[in-house]
């Protein structure tokens, strides 16, 4: 089959789709936002609120850690005390987080991460079912990790993935079981000094994905998954996540976020580092959606060794304040890095999301595309950082930021930095803001098309970059999330 | 209601269009039956492109006097999404791109608007298909963007794959043959030929006389400064082929500022 | 007033006696301006302004004054009177280190003469023309070294174009640095009344060029309603200065200018030039063109601020690197809430010609609004592969294809300047290419 018929399939199969979702007219709070009481009712333990290291002893002696990681996390928790907030960025929001006020850690049931479903408290089970995660794992996922508050209540992995040596964990149980592996990557590309919110991720991580992927093997057909979901008020959510691609090895990793949706703020600092070893492939696919009372602010950063490719797909939707640039290192020659990013900012929501690629070795190349879209009092911000150092000769660089204006009051920030120590390299960058076209919408109407649905169209057609990087089933749910957020009446 | 009227499919009455304040159409009357096609000439800047985007509802231009109505509707109030469901169709002379969204979802999406949310759009990619094989237009054009990197004659054709398949009761054709080789112009013409029936009709805006040799008008109407000069029959266009323009200028009793 | 003042390193203790003879409301001002500067902190590295170029070296140094040299040791003011003398100028001044002055005006038509004076004569003759636009761009609370600046302004330039004058030709400011190691603070007033047009030639230099010295220069243009403004910066000091400028236009209803920056001397120059389009229907247009070698060090900030509907900007900077040289852009398009109209565009374009040299770009937009059209885009790399292939394949040797493009990617910018400018600049460029 040709490419081109691929694409053609595709193209008529999603407008074939378009329609069975288009009449959904169910809202955030109903689909997702929805909370569930029995589950609170019944944790296995909620600690009190606010950070010191009692709260960090306490989730150390819970997990029963190793010595060097409990003084890793003491380390980390002074680090996050002693460092001041960041002076760039939305400060005016990021300074109202009251850190005293959210609960660190909160362990659902009382043994984690059960590889069966039934095994599963029906009353974390029905958020899960609501959500649709064990029907997507049933029908195209590799692996599936699900996590409820701090804990990964369930995770799976595909029998014949297991027989190829991969390892999909939770990461608790990740460094009990590879604690060398661990070890030796952890921390390794985010030191805990990097920045305040990665220093508190170090003190009080708990959960998120360990994976390893062994040499030569590729599950790049057969994504795995993870999915975050936060279910209590005030919560703070610390998931670390490590995936190692050993050389040649393929994978794509994708992860969900959702949260019920409270009057006060709840916090979602995450970590994760992707280690591409040479001729390795990672694609990482985020789809944030967390309810507009979240704080999202999430350190996430990968190398690229000999030849290897990095890909993040990060999908910005949910949130109050999202802050997050994924970061790829080339240092080996011929590394690759692709960033694809969309957001959408709605009243409240401030999306300050970007990208950020370090060029170290030879003819290495990085692409980053970015569409934003800012809605009624929306703000959406860009962010990137492009660096080439000095004998990262024959790199190439490409940077496109283009962002959609709807109503009046919506803001849109471009803020790229550009650092070149390295003469025979290239570099282009083009940004465009712009409303949508009256033409466009006018072209769309005269066939008969109402204004809504023409906008809409637009605006999907605005993020299709975005949108055919995903599996058909993420497309089809993108292109509804956008349809909700494009019909709620916000504001 | 008259009876000429219920036989009229558009009828335009001392209609004047004002574009940025400038009064581009000047009290311009016609009438459309079912069944006919009238070809609209005139030069560039003669106002004819400003009065088809008029009588499609283009943001940009106003109907500031006379009436238009499409079988006996009156349609100055309607959205340009509304124009279109009651039956008007226009093919543009300068089709947009909307680089993002595919032809497929495009013309599934128009044919609900047109046909309602529940109908049955089983056969939707055949009819695409079958409508695209008619007008020698590659099946790959349904994954492609719309008009995003067509070449001229490729817009053109897209245009008349919607008239296909909006099947409008009235239809305006924007310049359609301009811009296209002798090939192209062939098919795009024996597309409109086909599409053609006792129940429609079509307003051909043309600057040349060269498309009405495939498709016959019965009508042929003159456009100079705003308004119609002459109306007559295929002959019309002859004439203009031989004399240009400048015989149908009226003579210029008074010169405005 | 604290006495500690003194003992802080940087702190601008107390005025000249020179400058408190000023009238009062200037006087007043420059008490102002010398407590916000030492009140306000030295700009933090991060912050983006500042990551390029250490703000500890624009410090106040307490000291002598600036020196001048004779104006017949000038030999650009020499070249510059011959063509004052052919009608070839509307008006010439010569700004000597901030120190001496020379002022010589064409005589024209009563409402085409333009007023050209000292800004210190200005304010004691002008003040209704001075007083309420000096420091209205460029004021005390700009920044800590614009402060400084507005406290300090030794002398400098004022110039008025009456309603409705069109001057045929350019007025020449030349500007010599000063041939000690102190500090100089320049200041320059423009103000274009309603439908004046004008074209300003401001060109900076080192008379002495073994000296290293040190400018704080503040360059505001006023253009009034349909005022019409062509200004360009040349500057030109010698490789071991040190250069601080800042400029504002500010362009009320269907006002125009267009503004051509020219930096090519200092080891070190910073720069934040900008234009704030307040009125309706109002077009700016600014270029840059930077050429560094050796071990130069550019710092630009460019702003385009879009405050009133139906506005049109476009910026071009353009930039050339050879050797070690560095320049780091940050060029900012915003556009304030509720503005209607607006299309803002911007281009960055960064040429090195040699390993060793490295560009910065970092081109901003902040959008408030909906009713625009923006874009901005920005490259950085070598001379393009093709081209040296297409013109080597005609048989022309690598550098001298090499010169024959750099020609090409700055000519645009140069096709805009008065003619004898091309000359120079032109010439300029071609002697830094020939050890390439």
């Amino acid at each position: 089959m040709s490419e081109n018929t691929d694409q053609l399939d595709r193209a008529v199969m999603d407008a074939e789709t378009r329609d069975s979702t288009a009449s959904i007219g169910s809202n955030y709070a109903e689909k997702y936002g929805f909370y569930d009481e029995e589950a609170a009712r019944n944790y296995f333990l909620k600690g009190a609120k606010g950070i010191n290291h009692d709260v960090v002893e306490n989730i150390s002696r819970i997990k029963s850690e190793p010595k060097w990681m409990n003084e890793f996390r003491h380390k980390s928790l002074d680090i996050f005390l002693s460092k001041p907030m960041p002076t760039w960025g939305d400060t005016e929001l990021m300074n109202t987080i009251d850190f005293q006020n959210i609960y660190y850690y909160i362990k659902p049931i009382e043994k984690s991460a059960r590889d069966n479903w039934d095994d599963v408290p029906d009353y974390i089970k029905n958020t899960f079912d609501k959500l649709g995660i064990p029907e997507a794992e049933q029908k195209f996922l590799g692996g599936v990790s699900a996590q409820f508050e701090s804990e990964v209540v369930y995770h799976s992995l595909k029998e014949d993935l297991v027989k190829r040596g991969i390892i999909f964990l939770d990461m608790d149980e990740g460094l009990k079981q590879y604690p060398e592996l661990v070890r030796e990557h952890f921390a390794s590309l985010i030191p805990p000094a990097d920045n305040k919110f990665a220093a508190l991720n170090s003190a009080v991580w708990s959960g998120g994905s360990f994976i390893y992927i062994p040499k030569g093997v590729d599950v790049g057909a057969s994504p795995l998954q993870a999915y975050f979901r936060i279910n209590a008020e005030n919560m703070g959510q610390f998931e670390r996540t490590l995936i190692i691609a050993d050389e040649g090895s393929r994978l794509h990793y994708i992860e969900g976020c959702t949260a019920p949706i409270w009057t006060s703020d709840s916090l979602h600092c995450a970590v994760v580092e992707l280690i591409a070893m040479d001729n390795a492939y990672i694609r990482y696919t985020t789809i944030q959606n967390w309810a507009n009372n979240i704080f999202n602010l999430v350190t996430k950063r990968a190398i690229a060794k000999k030849n290897a490719t990095v890909e993040w797909v990060d999908g910005n939707l949910g949130s109050k304040l999202t802050m997050k640039f994924p970061c790829v290192y080339l240092s080996g020659e011929y590394a690759k890095a692709e960033i694809l990013s969309i957001a959408f900012a709605g009243t409240g929501q401030h999306q300050d999301a970007g990208a950020k690629v370090i060029h170290i070795a030879p003819n290495t190349s990085s692409r980053i595309t970015s569409k934003s879209i800012s809605k009624d009092k929306g703000i959406a911000s860009y962010r990137g950082m492009v660096k080439v150092y000095k004998g990262a000769k024959n790199s190439k660089v490409s940077v496109e930021c283009d962002a959609l204006l709807l109503g009046s009051e919506a803001r849109s920030d471009t803020y790229p930095t550009m650092e070149i120590h390295e003469d025979d390299v290239k570099i282009e960058h083009e940004a465009r803001v712009s409303k949508v076209s009256e033409e466009q919408l006018f072209y769309l109407t005269s066939r008969g098309i109402t204004l809504d649905e023409a906008r809409l169209l637009i605006v999907n057609g605005f993020i299709e970059p975005f949108t055919k990087e995903l599996p058909m089933e993420y497309a089809v749910e993108l292109n509804r999330l956008i349809e909700l957020e494009m019909t709620g009446s916000v504001g | 209601m008259s009876n000429k009227s219920n036989k009229a499919l558009l009828h335009l009455t001392d209609v004047s269009v004002t574009v940025e304040n400038k009064q581009v159409v000047r009290g311009l009357s016609l009438t459309i039956k079912a069944g006919e096609i009238h070809a609209l000439m005139g030069k560039n800047g003669s106002g004819k492109s400003s009065l088809s985007n008029a009588l499609m509802g283009h943001p940009y231009y106003t109907i500031s006097a006379g009436s238009a109505e499409l079988m006996g509707q009156n349609v100055t109030e309607l959205q340009a999404d509304e124009r279109s469901r009651a039956g008007l169709f226009l093919a543009f002379q300068y089709p947009q791109a909307i680089p993002g969204v595919t032809v497929a979802n495009f013309m599934r999406s128009a044919l609900i608007a047109h046909r309602g949310k529940e109908a049955d759009m089983r056969g939707y990619r055949k009819e695409l298909f079958a409508a695209m094989d008619e007008l020698e237009i590659d099946r790959d054009f349904a994954g492609r963007y719309i008009n995003d990197g067509f070449s001229g004659g490729e817009k053109k054709r897209l245009e008349i794959l919607q008239l296909f398949l909006l099947q409008p009761t009235m239809a305006i054709l924007d310049e359609t043959d301009s811009g296209l080789d002798i090939d192209a112009l062939k098919i795009v013409a024996a597309g409109i030929n086909k599409f053609h029936t006792a129940k429609n009709g079509i307003l051909l805006v043309t600057h040349y006389q060269r498309i009405l040799d495939y498709v016959i008008p019965d009508y042929v109407h003159v456009m100079i400064d705003g308004n119609i000069v002459k109306t007559g029959g295929p002959e019309v266009a002859l004439e203009l082929e031989e004399g240009g323009y400048e015989v149908f200028q009226p003579a210029k009793t008074a010169v405005g500022a | 007033m604290t006495t500690t003042d003194q003992d802080i390193p940087g702190q601008l203790a107390t005025l000249p006696d020179e400058l408190t003879s000023d009238p009062d409301w200037l006087a007043d001002s420059r008490k102002e301006s010398r407590k916000a500067y030492n009140a306000s902190d030295l700009p933090i590295r991060s912050v983006h302004l500042w990551r390029y170029t250490d703000p500890a070296l624009f410090l106040h140094s307490n000291g002598s004054a600036p020196v001048a040299e004779s104006n017949a040791d000038i030999p650009a003011y020499t070249e510059a009177l011959s063509k004052f003398s052919d009608g070839s100028l509307s008006a010439l001044a010569l700004d000597n280190a901030c120190r001496t002055f020379e002022i010589k005006i064409a005589q024209a038509a009563a409402k085409n003469t333009p007023v050209v004076m000292t800004l210190r004569q200005a304010a004691i003759e002008r003040p209704d023309l001075v007083q309420s636009h000096l420091g209205s761009l460029v004021g005390a609370q700009f920044g800590k070294f614009e402060a400084l600046n507005m406290a300090l302004w030794s002398d400098g330039i004022f110039i008025y174009i009456p309603k409705g004058a069109k001057l045929a030709e350019p007025i020449h400011l030349l500007r010599s640095g000063s041939s000690g190691e102190a500090w100089s603070y320049g200041r320059t007033l423009i103000v274009a009344d309603e439908d004046s047009e004008v074209t300003l030639i401001d060109e900076y230099f080192s008379a002495n060029a073994a000296i290293s010295g040190k400018s704080n220069n503040v360059v505001e243009l006023i253009g009034l309603s349909r005022s019409n403004i062509h200004y360009f910066a040349i500057q030109r000091n010698n490789l071991n200065s040190l250069s601080f400028y800042t400029q504002r236009s500010v362009l009320h209803d269907s006002a125009k200018t267009t503004t051509v920056f020219a930096t090519l001397g200092a080891k070190q120059h910073k720069a934040d030039v900008g234009t704030v389009m307040k009125g309706r229907r109002t077009e700016s247009l600014q270029y840059g063109l930077v050429f560094g070698s050796g071990k130069q060090q550019f710092d630009h900030h460019t702003v385009h601020i879009n405050q009133g509907a139906n506005g049109y900007s476009n910026l071009d900077f353009k930039v050339v690197l050879k050797d070690k040289a560095h320049s780091a852009y940050t060029g900012l398009i915003r556009v304030d809430k509720h503005v209607q109209n607006c299309e803002a565009y911007q281009s960055n374009r960064n040429l090195l010609l040699t390993r060793g040299a490295r560009a910065e770009s970092i081109p901003e937009l902040e959008i408030l609004c909906d009713e625009v059209i923006c874009t901005h885009g920005a490259t950085v790399g070598p001379i393009d592969e093709m081209q040296l292939f297409y013109l080597m394949n005609r048989g022309i040797p690598k550098n001298e294809a090499t010169k024959i493009l750099v020609r090409g990617f700055v000519e645009p910018t140069l096709a805009l300047m008065p003619d004898s400018l091309q000359g120079q600049i032109r010439r300029h460029v071609d002697q830094r290419l020939e050890t390439l």
